[in-house]
């Protein structure tokens, strides 16, 4: 009896449970489905809105205007660069100061810069993706494009836009990358520059052992090797590590052989997949050779964020740095090491030539508009005012504060202030007209004579990416589904496979590296994924010139 | 017996008696059930409520479409998943990882409970319990950084300690496959160990402190009074938190993972959370990493009820 009223008991407590648990899901359900369908209806207007809006928009447009108010969204890289008492990405004196300058009310949406494919996916997908997104990452926008995640701007740029209309009819090479399936979806400005990654050397260490600057990749080895042996810093100890990396470092090298991983390279006719070039079996041999040498530290594989191979440098305990152009690191290597000179080399010879330094393409960040996104008018109206004005006062901070204007050109009065309030504001630059060449980056240096130097060696950079071709065969990667879908899991394995080479010893050889890539490529579809790669080339290439 | 009259008329008697006790019962506690609200109403919106989205694993979904709108693929999914050779991969790793923590590491706050216990200065028991207990509160992010530094072959002072002290060469454990699973188990103790043994401290406290003067009169030792008198004591509190862990043997916590992982170990360290989250959250897999989500939940569960049976039969109290 007593069990029996127990267990009746517990079924009547279940049951009550059961009924608020039904009666929430069906709150939340319905919700879900009021906003749903609100989604859905909202849908097909978006699409025609633009048309709908246009056929109106001689008696209506004014009181559209009226009832939206001018507010956006947008996403914004964060790259935890904005001091405490700056404020956050969120608000600070320039999310301030855009606001009032351009009349459009800016919600930013932080997104930390190295996790931008599952923050961007998790809110795209959730719904709550901001107004305006932007990426350097072209296939993760194509994702988006073809899951209808984002919208065609084709009509708005007719409607809405004027400077950045008249801007993208004047540099028409941008036309190729912000297209999508034969429409308009982003909006992009040229970069101000496109050289990337560059060999950093020790010329005060080349000039001490009296070495050449290496010219070939086997020279390359042979000032390493130097480095290591004779004592470059000369404290007596062989503590020197002759390269350093940075996130630059698998890629500076996949270049050098021309067989950088994830692009494709035309083959007699046949597209390939970087990582399965016969030629990646020498970028293999190269990492794994400079770390049998102990030439290379031989803890980067546990470096994730390459901090200790950047502390290595700044310690000068290394004389070969694998980086890019712009090395944050150098005014905190120029004070621990006040009378090293270094320089920019030019990309070293291979057996199969020589090819350039990483050319970026040309498009600067790509903004793709939301679905749902409520005022596209806004949208343009920032961009229009970020692209006409804004990215100048931002670039160079507030007059007479910040930097003074001498010819036409604002230089920098306090670097120190100058990095602190103005440098992290370059993030909000969506559209930029801005233009960087070794005159100009000298010329805005100032008086400070690190940022002089500094300034010095990155033009030099400059001209050094410049001065050699860089082969690229398609101008973007491409972006179909049956690629998008393997690539995630094989760039996992293909990164499992190329430590495995590094430090694997003679088990794992090179050769033994290659024939694993192709295992890996077949076993995930990749053959399909080739034959698929062949029909989007022959579809797009009219897009390429 | 029942008598066959009028059986019905004592039932509702009986039955409206109860009604009305219960109802009593129910004003009587109004304030402890109002306070029981919050804790269900977690429970249903952070548990029960995103169930709903596991239904993805049976569809492709698709962004645009939503949860409900996408359409319908059956078992596609899980077809593709146990095709797939890495998903033996990740779920021996899985499996084996938390084989290791539950031998090594679900003993230590035992352990270190039962010599806590037997600390009588004040002050040395307090200092000592907080600097275990100061792991527990650091982010996994920082506590890798230091695993690494201190196993670095280089700078790290556990190969600086094992070359001065017997001559041994400096090993890359983070980098050896030999390695890695030690040091995440190790780890794993480190950051948690001290933190477990606050309930572990709490059943000891409720031990009768007559049967410690039973034993000491009857002449039982130290050892001899943890082992028949503290230790049945938190028997049954070791149950219960056996049975919670078992449940999560498909299970591992992202942040000690990711954070210790690199691509050189990928092969003993790739686990379903990791998994996921690439595959998943980057690679925007999402049908295909909630099956996977999914086959792991299922698996807790089924382990948890069997646990829970034996358990039950080797005479403790179970969950339920």
């Amino acid at each position: 009896m007593n069990k029996k009223r127990g267990l009746g008991n517990v079924v009547k407590v279940w049951s009550v449970m059961l009924c608020t648990l039904l009666a929430l899901a069906a709150c939340s359900g319905n919700g879900g489905n009021a906003s749903n369908s609100g989604g859905k209806d909202a849908n097909p207007a978006a699409g025609s809105g633009p048309k709908g809006a246009n056929t109106n928009a001689g008696g209506e447009k004014g009181s559209i205007k009226e009832s939206e108010p001018m507010k956006i969204s947008a996403s914004i890289y964060d790259r935890g660069k904005v001091a405490a008492d700056e404020g956050s990405y969120e608000h600070n004196r320039w999310t301030k100061w855009m606001d009032e300058q351009s009349g459009v009310d800016v919600e930013w949406v932080p997104i930390t810069r190295n996790q931008e494919a599952d923050k961007f996916n998790v809110l795209v997908a959730s719904g709550q993706a901001p107004d305006l997104i932007s990426s350097y990452d072209r296939n993760l926008l194509a994702r988006f494009v073809d899951q209808g995640a984002v919208q065609p701007i084709d009509d708005y740029l007719d409607q809405y836009s004027t400077v950045y209309k008249q801007y993208l009819e004047a540099h028409p090479e941008l036309k190729p990358y912000v297209t999508f399936n034969g429409q308009i979806y982003a909006v992009a400005s040229l970069r101000n520059t496109r050289a990337l990654t560059t060999v950093w050397v020790r010329q005060d260490w080349l000039d001490k052992l009296k070495l050449k600057v290496p010219t070939t990749i086997e020279e390359l080895i042979d000032v390493a090797r130097a480095f290591r042996d004779q004592d470059p810093d000369g404290n007596g100890k062989p503590d020197t590590v002759p390269i350093a990396g940075s996130l630059a470092y698998t890629p500076i090298i996949e270049d050098l052989f021309f067989a950088r991983g994830w692009e494709w390279f035309m083959e007699d006719g046949k597209l390939v997949y970087g990582n399965l070039l016969d030629r990646y079996k020498d970028v293999l041999a190269f990492q794994k050779q400079v770390y049998d040498e102990g030439l290379v530290d031989k803890e980067y594989l546990t470096d994730k964020n390459f901090a200790r191979q950047q502390q290595l440098w700044v310690t000068g305990k290394a004389g070969i740095y694998f980086e890019y152009v712009t090395m944050t690191s150098f005014p905190d290597f120029k004070k621990n090491n006040p009378d090293a000179k270094v320089v920019p080399i030019p990309p070293v010879a291979t057996k199969y030539g020589t090819n350039g330094y990483q050319e970026e393409v040309p498009n600067y960040l790509l903004t793709v508009f939301n679905q749902n996104m409520k005022n596209p008018e806004a949208a343009f109206k920032f961009l229009d005012w970020m692209l006409a004005d804004g990215w100048d006062d931002i670039t160079s901070g507030e007059e007479g504060v910040h930097s003074t204007n001498v010819d036409g050109i604002p230089v920098i009065m306090d670097t120190e202030k100058y990095n602190k309030e103005v440098a992290y504001a370059a993030e909000y630059r969506l559209l930029h007209q801005d233009k960087l060449t070794a005159e100009s980056i000298a010329a805005a240096a100032g008086d400070d004579p690190i940022a002089r130097e500094f300034a010095q060696i990155k033009g030099d950079a400059m001209k050094v990416a410049e001065g050699t071709k860089y082969r690229k065969d398609l101008p973007y990667r491409p972006d179909f589904k049956e690629l998008i879908d393997m690539e995630a899991q094989f760039m996992k394995k293909r990164d499992e496979i190329i430590a495995s080479v590094v430090i694997g010893g003679s088990k794992h050889t090179p050769e033994w590296g290659a024939a694993e890539l192709l295992k890996e490529w077949n076993r995930l579809g990749g053959e399909e994924v080739n034959k698929k790669a062949m029909e989007w080339y022959e579809k797009n290439k009219a897009n390429f010139e | 017996m029942k008598p066959t009259n009028g059986p019905t008329e004592s039932n509702n008697a009986a039955s409206t008696f109860r009604r009305r006790k219960r109802m009593k019962a129910f004003a009587r506690d109004r304030y402890l059930y109002l306070m029981l609200l919050p804790a269900i109403g977690f429970y249903a919106t952070m548990k029960y409520l995103p169930l709903y989205g596991e239904m993805i694993a049976f569809k492709d979904f698709q962004i645009m479409k939503g949860i409900w709108d996408s359409p319908w693929v059956g078992f596609k999914h899980f077809r593709l998943l146990f095709a797939n050779e890495d998903f033996y991969l990740i779920l021996r790793n899985t499996l084996l990882l938390n084989l290791y923590s539950l031998v090594f590491a679900f003993p230590a706050p035992i352990a270190l409970a039962l010599l806590l216990n037997e600390v009588r200065s004040g002050w040395f028991k307090k200092t000592v319990q907080n600097l275990l207990y100061l792991p527990h509160f650091i982010s996994w992010v920082v506590l890798g950084g230091i695993v690494v530094a201190i196993l670095s072959p280089s700078t790290g002072v556990i190969n600086f300690m094992l070359e001065r002290w017997f001559g041994i060469e400096p090993i890359y454990f983070m980098a050896s496959a030999e390695w890695w699973p030690v040091m995440f188990t190790l780890s794993g103790i480190w950051q948690s160990a001290g933190w477990g043994t606050i309930l572990y401290l709490a059943a000891m406290a409720g031990i009768d402190p007559q049967l410690y003067e039973a034993a000491k009169i009857d002449g039982a030792g130290t050892a001899r009074r943890m082992w028949h008198v503290t230790l049945p004591g938190i028997r049954s509190t070791i149950a219960i938190l056996l049975i919670l862990r078992i449940g999560q043997m498909m299970d591992i916590g992202f942040e000690h993972i990711y954070n210790l992982q690199n691509n050189a170990v990928l092969e003993v360290s790739e686990v379903i959370s990791t998994y996921v989250y690439r595959i998943g959250l980057q690679g925007a897999q999402y049908s295909y990493t909630t099956a996977l989500g999914l086959f792991q939940g299922v698996v807790g569960l089924i382990l948890v009820l069997i646990v829970n049976r034996v358990i039950k039969a080797m005479g403790e109290r179970g969950l339920w």
